[in-house]
């Protein structure tokens, strides 16, 4: 299973979720630095629940409600919900 | 009723240009989940909208969600997703009140269930056979205001968008419409955005064929259109003369207004109380 | 390490010199007398002129350790440092010095001068990659940036020594007068390359159009140059000057530009005043604004200082404007222009902003916008890194336009794709809170509270006041609070005062 959200242009983020062994999240950003950190702690609070997943996240200088969105978005296509 | 004097469309996936939607101090905010909007993006959409609408400043904007059609399988989860955080529902292509009556149960079942207030509906009509409804859509009580569009209106009828005559003609049938109902009237987009006398003209024309407001591709168009429904000096000071002669007659307790030997009428009244409200706002 | 005026850690040498700590704005006053450079015997014969760079080299005895300079008029579109400095390196010199008045990414090719040894510094504005190279460390000494007139005050006062100047010269004749105005790569005024022409022990102008003796009009004269030598290309046109300057279209930037032009309007706009025009995006955008409000209002410029552009020549050919003063021109219908009308004037850099010198045009001006990188809550300003901490601008004329005109207007997006401009200190400090007026942004303006004038002024406009902390708190609201810059105790860049102090310095970066 396979899910993507999002989109890989400026102020945006782009997201995918798929299966994997245990539990790892890959996230990128142009602001490593200045917002890693922000970034993936976001991303561990919304996939807290998922075991056996990677989750992908690239970021392009999105502000925060913009990941959670488009987390929400790849999760719930994840868990099946149709389109 | 609120000013609706510009409404600002905005790609509803675009995060970029959602951001800033709140600065431009338009009446209104249209975050948009359909022709924008590819259709492999709609899902992702509906949720950047929602929560667009939660974390970004808005302003003095109304906010708007203008849903895909009933004729497709997107409008309900549109709905779902976006109703309890916006102000106005913009539903596009609508032809009829059966219509909008469909539209009316989802959203007061998710009203109820988030226990919410009603929110309003602004139809667009696009089509004749919307046209020929008109005043059956303006009626019904979740609609406070008419919007046209005009590509697939000309497109039925085989004339090309730019040389249509009949389009005043839809014009006038729109702002009767609506205004049959007491609701608002509201003109469409002026679309070249480099054209800022163009579109001054446009907007004035508008109002002086009975609109509340047109609709608005670009922020830099708000503040020109704003201008162009400012009543004239002339028209404001006329306007505070009748209101004042009215403010009067209730004061004396007398029946009628009159201003300079002649008598008033109650519409003459409203619409020099409206020109004020629109003179005062800035 | 002593702590400034503006409460950075500063140490008292740089590169073995000393570096007195910025004691706030006028408070360094001048030392000693002008220095002057080697007195040449005239050359024998007509002619100046020499094949090649390799022979010139030869020719004025540059040695290891020596100090070379450029100027930067062609902008991103220069051949010449990076052919001379080619030419340098082939010939096996090392620790040379490199005084520009400003490298572009155009210069990337400096880079691995840095690593070989060619190059042991850079005293001089880096824009890209030499910028990205200098805060990883590359470089061996410390670099050292200044304003415009910063650079003119060191040269003049002997700090910095040049012993090689290269011009690149759109037009020049056998003996040695130049023109900018002229030529396959004009680019208009020459002034930045005049302190060069007058201080440097040699002076060597590259050109690729030779015209027939004696050339004119002249920016720069005979009796300074040593040796001409013609080249096939001394630059690139389509990155020396625009075809076609536009000004920002981005929805935020028009609203910035707005609000200050709005604020300019209550605060100085009246009949004989006067401002400073760039080339930036916002810039351009209230230059273009300011026109037609003084067109509307039947209002007249006495003089602009730029930065011209085609919107400042219109101004001038409207009659809006009674005299341009031009350092520097950015598109080609400038430098026809400067070229033809005759109240176009082109002004040496020391005429512009230096503090140690009898006074500056920007003492005259009453408005300037300038951009930024940050702002922070005392106002202080940086154009130098950004907030992960990397070397990518020079100084320019921050620091002047900002020290000496009346009105200074800093004209920022709140927050750049998620990093908030204004913050609550900035990463490095180019230019003082106490010469900075107004903080422009897209949500409204922020006054420095030193200036009860301006807020007495704006009451009433149209202009959402704010007090800077607000802008900073909403600004972190929407972008979430940036981590710190991951940086080491080494410094790897100086950043001076115009007067010569220190005002901060830039720290290596750790790279991933």
């Amino acid at each position: 299973m396979m899910a993507e959200a999002g989109k890989r242009e400026k102020g945006d983020v782009y997201v995918r979720i798929e299966d994997a062994e245990g539990r790892e999240i890959v996230v990128s950003s142009k602001l490593m630095i200045l917002y890693g950190d922000a970034i993936r702690r976001t991303v561990e609070e919304m996939t807290s629940h998922l075991n056996n997943v990677r989750v992908v996240v690239e970021d392009f200088g999105a502000l925060d409600f913009v990941i959670r969105a488009r987390l929400e978005a790849a999760l719930r296509k994840y868990g099946g919900e149709g389109e | 009723m609120r000013l609706r004097r510009t409404r600002l469309y905005i790609p509803g996936n675009n995060p970029h240009y959602v951001e800033s939607a709140g600065l431009y101090g338009a009446d209104a905010v249209i975050l948009d989940l359909e022709d924008s909007v590819p259709l492999d993006q709609k899902f992702d959409a509906r949720i950047l909208v929602k929560y667009s609408l939660q974390n970004v400043d808005m302003g003095r904007s109304e906010k708007w969600v203008r849903i895909n059609g009933v004729d497709t399988p997107f409008w309900e989860k549109d709905l779902k997703e976006v109703l309890p955080f916006c102000d106005v529902i913009n539903l596009p292509k609508v032809e009829s009140a059966a219509d909008l009556n469909r539209v009316d149960d989802v959203m007061g079942a998710i009203e109820e269930e988030h226990g919410i207030e009603k929110r309003p509906v602004v139809p667009i009509i696009e089509t004749i056979r919307g046209l020929m409804r008109a005043e059956e859509i303006a009626a019904h009580p979740r609609v406070v205001a008419l919007a046209w569009g005009g590509e697939d209106l000309t497109a039925d009828l085989g004339i090309p968008r730019g040389k249509a005559l009949i389009l005043d003609h839809v014009r006038g049938h729109i702002v009767l419409a609506a205004k049959a109902h007491g609701k608002q009237a509201l003109d469409t987009v002026y679309s070249n955005v480099s054209d800022m006398e163009g579109l001054f003209e446009y907007a004035r024309r508008a109002r002086y064929m009975g609109f509340d407001g047109i609709g608005v591709i670009h922020p830099n168009q708000v503040e020109v259109v704003h201008r162009a429904f400012r009543p004239t000096d002339e028209e404001i000071e006329e306007a505070r003369r009748i209101v004042q002669a009215a403010e009067e007659a209730e004061r004396e307790g007398k029946a009628v207004v009159s201003l300079n030997g002649r008598m008033i009428d109650r519409p003459v009244v409203e619409r020099a109380r409206k020109i004020l409200r629109y003179a005062e706002v800035e | 390490m002593p702590v400034n005026a503006v409460g950075r850690d500063v140490p008292s040498e740089i590169n073995g010199v000393r570096m007195k700590p910025f004691a706030g704005v006028g408070k360094t006053p001048p030392e000693g007398r002008r220095a002057g450079s080697l007195i040449r015997m005239q050359p024998s014969g007509r002619s100046k002129l020499v094949d090649t760079i390799e022979e010139v080299i030869r020719k004025v005895g540059l040695e290891d350790g020596m100090t070379v300079s450029f100027h930067h008029h062609l902008r991103n579109g220069d051949y010449v440092a990076n052919m001379v400095m080619k030419t340098i390196q082939k010939m096996g010199f090392r620790n040379i010095r490199i005084a520009p008045s400003a490298f572009f990414p155009v210069h990337k090719e400096i880079v691995p001068m840095l690593r070989d040894g060619t190059v042991r510094r850079i005293e001089g504005s880096m824009n890209g990659p030499l910028g990205e190279a200098t805060s990883y460390g590359e470089m061996k000494e410390t670099a050292v940036l200044r304003s415009h007139s910063g650079r003119v005050r060191a040269i003049e006062c002997g700090e910095i020594h040049i012993d090689v100047a290269f011009i690149a010269a759109p037009t020049a004749d056998q003996y040695g007068n130049l023109n900018g105005v002229d030529g396959p790569s004009a680019c208009g005024p020459l002034a930045y390359a005049m302190a060069d022409a007058q201080y440097a022990d040699h002076v060597v102008a590259i050109t690729d159009h030779l015209v027939p003796y004696p050339a004119h009009p002249i920016s720069i004269f005979q009796h300074q140059v040593d040796y001409v030598v013609n080249v096939d290309k001394i630059g690139d046109p389509s990155g020396i000057v625009s075809g076609t300057l536009r000004i920002t279209t981005s929805p935020t930037r028009l609203k910035i530009a707005r609000y200050a032009t709005e604020i300019i309007e209550k605060v100085a706009l009246r009949d004989g005043f006067s401002f400073q025009a760039g080339a930036g995006g916002v810039s351009l955008a209230v230059t273009k604004f300011l026109g037609e409000l003084m067109e509307k209002k039947g209002i007249r410029a006495s003089f602009i200082n730029g930065g011209v552009t085609k919107y400042v020549v219109e101004m001038l050919h409207k009659g809006l404007v009674d005299v341009v003063f031009d350092g520097q021109a950015f598109d080609l219908e400038a430098i026809k222009s400067l070229k033809e009308d005759p109240n176009h004037i082109e002004t040496p850099l020391a005429m512009y902003g230096n503090p140690h010198s009898s006074g500056g045009v920007v003492n005259m001006i009453d408005v300037g916008v300038l951009g930024a990188t940050e702002v922070d809550i005392d106002f202080n300003v940086n154009v130098n890194t950004h907030s992960d901490g990397l070397l990518l601008h020079g100084i320019g004329g921050h620091q002047e336009v900002a020290a000496g005109t009346a009105l200074t207007l800093i004209t920022v997006p709140l927050y750049r794709y998620r990093v908030p401009v204004v913050r609550e200190s900035v990463t490095t400090v180019t230019t003082p809170g106490e010469v900075v007026d107004v903080v422009v942004t897209e949500y409204g303006a922020a006054v420095n509270p030193r200036r009860e004038d301006i807020l007495e002024a704006l009451r009433g406009s149209g202009v959402p006041l704010w007090d800077i902390e607000d802008l900073m708190k909403k600004a972190y609201s929407i972008c979430g609070k940036p981590a710190e810059p991951r940086t080491t105790d080494e410094i790897v860049a100086a950043i001076q005062w115009r007067d010569g102090t220190l005002l901060d310095v830039v720290y290596r970066v750790k790279r991933d």
